[in-house]
C-alpha cells in the first residue's frame, strides 16, 4: 500500500491537518479525547476515504472531542458533509463544530449546518501542481457554508492561488508539511480562531 | 496496479536513472509501445534544443530529456501515473511571468512599451501596469518538476503519515485519565457509496525513506551539477 492514488495522499494529509487543528485547540487551553460514532473511546482512529455523513456507522468512524476553557464542547471531524445556506450539501475535509450540533446530526440523521459550525479546513496535498479551480471552489464553498473560520491549506506554494484567495479575503496557509514553519504558522492562525471562540462563547471570569 | 512497497528493490531504478542519465542513448526507431509518443515528443524537444533554455554547464538538453524519460518510465511502472498527470498539467501551463508595460502616446497613438522595473516613473508619465505572460517550461524545469513531485509523494508523504499519528500522542486529555489514549494508527475506510480504496498511515510509512531521500538528493545534485 499505496502511493498509487491521489486519494490516499489526500486522506493522509487530512489526518495530518486534523492533528494540527487539535494542537491549536490545546495551545488555546483545550483538552482532547477521541471517540467513535457510538461514543466509545478509541485508540485507533478510523476516518472516511471520501466525505460522508457525520452520522454514518458503516465503519466506527472517529472524531475528537475538544473542550475549550469555559466553553461547550466541540467536535472535530474528518471528511464530512455539511449543509450550506443554499440548502445543498458540501464537503469539509476537517470540520470543527459544537458537540451539540454533531449530537443532533447523529440523533436525527441529518447533516450539520455550516452556519452553526466554527471552523473548516480545505486540505490539498498535491505532488506537483495546484490548479486555480481549487481556490475558486474554496471561495464559493465558504460563501455558501457561512462558517466563521474557513482555511485553505496545501502542501505546495502556489502564488496565483495565494493572490486569488487574498484578493477575496480568504485565509490560507500553503507549504504546510511536517517540520515546516508554515505548519507552525497554521497552528498559530487556528489558535487565534479558538481564542476568539473562547472570548465570545466562554464564561466570563468574575 | 502493484503497490510500491512490495517491489521495493526496484527502487534501485532510481539509481539507474541517476547513473545512466549522462550517457544514455535512446533509440526511437524500434519502440512500438506508448512510450514511443514520449520519445517522439522528446525528439521534438531535442530538435528545439538550441532554443531551449538550459542553465546547466554539464548536463545538456538531451541528457535532461533522457533523464526525464527514465523518471517517467519509473513512475509509470510503480503506479504513479497520477503524479505524472499533475506534472503534465503543470508543464502544459508553463511558467507564468509578469511583464511591466507602461502606456505612452506616440504621434497621437496609444502604445504600450516595456517598463524597466528599476526605473521609477517620472512626473507626468503613467505608472507601469503588470501584465501576465507565460513561457514553456525548459527541459531542466521539467526534470526538476518530476523530481520534486516524486519527493513529495515518496518522502514528504511518509513524513505526513508519521507525524499525523505522532502529534496526537502528547495531547492533554479530557476526563480523569490525564492523558489521551495512545493513538496507534489512523485508518481511512470508504463510507457508504464510496469506491475510494482504504488506506492506513501504517501502509504509507516505509523504512527506506532515508535511502529514497538520498537518491533523490543525488539525482537533484547531478541535474544541477
Amino acid at each position: 500500500m499505496s502511493y498509487n492514488s491521489v486519494s490516499a495522499a489526500s486522506d493522509v494529509y487530512e489526518g495530518y491537518v486534523f492533528g494540527l487543528v487539535l494542537r491549536a485547540g490545546v495551545a488555546a487551553g483545550g483538552s482532547v479525547s477521541f471517540e467513535n460514532v457510538y461514543g466509545q473511546r478509541v485508540g485507533r482512529l478510523v476516518f472516511r476515504t471520501s466525505p460522508g455523513m457525520l452520522y454514518s456507522s458503516v465503519h466506527p468512524y472517529a472524531h475528537a472531542v475538544l473542550r475549550l476553557p469555559g466553553c461547550d464542547p466541540l467536535e472535530v471531524h474528518v471528511g464530512v458533509r455539511v449543509q450550506g445556506k443554499s440548502g445543498v450539501l458540501h464537503e469539509c475535509d476537517v470540520l470543527v463544530l459544537p458537540a451539540e450540533e454533531a449530537i443532533l446530526s447523529r440523533a436525527r440523521h441529518v447533516a450539520p449546518r455550516g452556519t452553526r459550525s466554527l471552523l473548516a479546513v480545505e486540505c490539498k496535498y498535491y505532488a506537483s501542481y495546484l490548479s486555480l479551480y481549487l481556490a475558486r471552489g474554496f471561495h464559493g464553498l465558504h460563501s455558501d457554508l457561512g462558517l466563521k473560520f474557513p482555511y485553505f491549506v496545501a502542501n505546495l506554494r502556489a502564488g496565483r492561488i495565494e493572490r486569488y484567495l487574498s484578493y477575496h479575503n480568504r485565509t490560507w496557509e500553503n507549504g504546510v508539511i511536517p517540520a515546516s514553519m508554515e505548519a507552525i504558522y497554521l497552528e498559530g492562525l487556528m489558535r487565534e480562531s479558538f481564542k476568539k471562540h473562547i472570548a465570545v462563547r466562554g464564561l466570563l471570569s468574575p | 496496479m502493484r503497490p510500491l512497497r512490495a517491489q521495493w528493490p526496484t527502487w534501485l531504478r532510481l539509481r539507474e536513472v541517476r547513473d545512466e542519465g549522462a550517457i544514455l542513448q535512446k533509440s526511437t526507431a524500434t519502440n512500438p509501445t506508448p512510450a514511443h509518443d514520449e520519445e517522439r515528443h522528446s525528439a521534438l524537444l531535442l530538435a528545439e534544443a538550441p532554443a531551449t533554455r538550459c542553465r546547466l554547464p554539464f548536463m545538456n538538453t538531451k541528457q535532461l530529456i533522457d533523464t526525464r524519460l527514465k523518471l517517467r518510465s519509473f513512475s509509470n511502472q510503480h503506479g504513479l501515473e497520477w503524479v505524472l498527470a499533475e506534472v503534465d498539467e503543470a508543464v502544459s501551463l508553463g511558467v507564468v511571468e509578469v511583464k511591466a508595460l507602461r502606456q505612452a502616446t506616440h504621434q497621437g497613438k496609444t502604445v504600450y512599451e516595456e517598463a524597466s522595473p528599476d526605473v521609477a516613473p517620472t512626473r507626468g508619465r503613467k505608472r507601469a501596469e503588470e501584465f501576465l505572460s507565460r513561457r514553456p517550461m525548459s527541459a531542466l524545469e521539467q526534470v526538476e518538476a518530476i523530481v520534486a513531485a516524486l519527493r513529495r509523494v515518496l518522502v514528504d508523504l511518509d513524513d505526513v503519515a508519521r507525524t499525523s499519528v505522532d502529534q496526537l500522542r502528547d495531547l492533554p486529555s479530557i476526563g480523569d485519565e490525564g492523558v489521551a489514549p495512545l493513538i496507534s494508527e489512523i485508518d481511512f475506510e470508504p463510507d457508504e457509496g464510496s469506491s475510494t480504496p482504504p488506506v492506513t498511515t501504517e501502509a504509507i510509512r516505509h523504512q527506506r525513506r532515508e535511502l529514497t531521500t538520498e537518491l533523490l538528493d543525488e539525482l537533484e545534485r547531478e541535474i544541477h551539477s
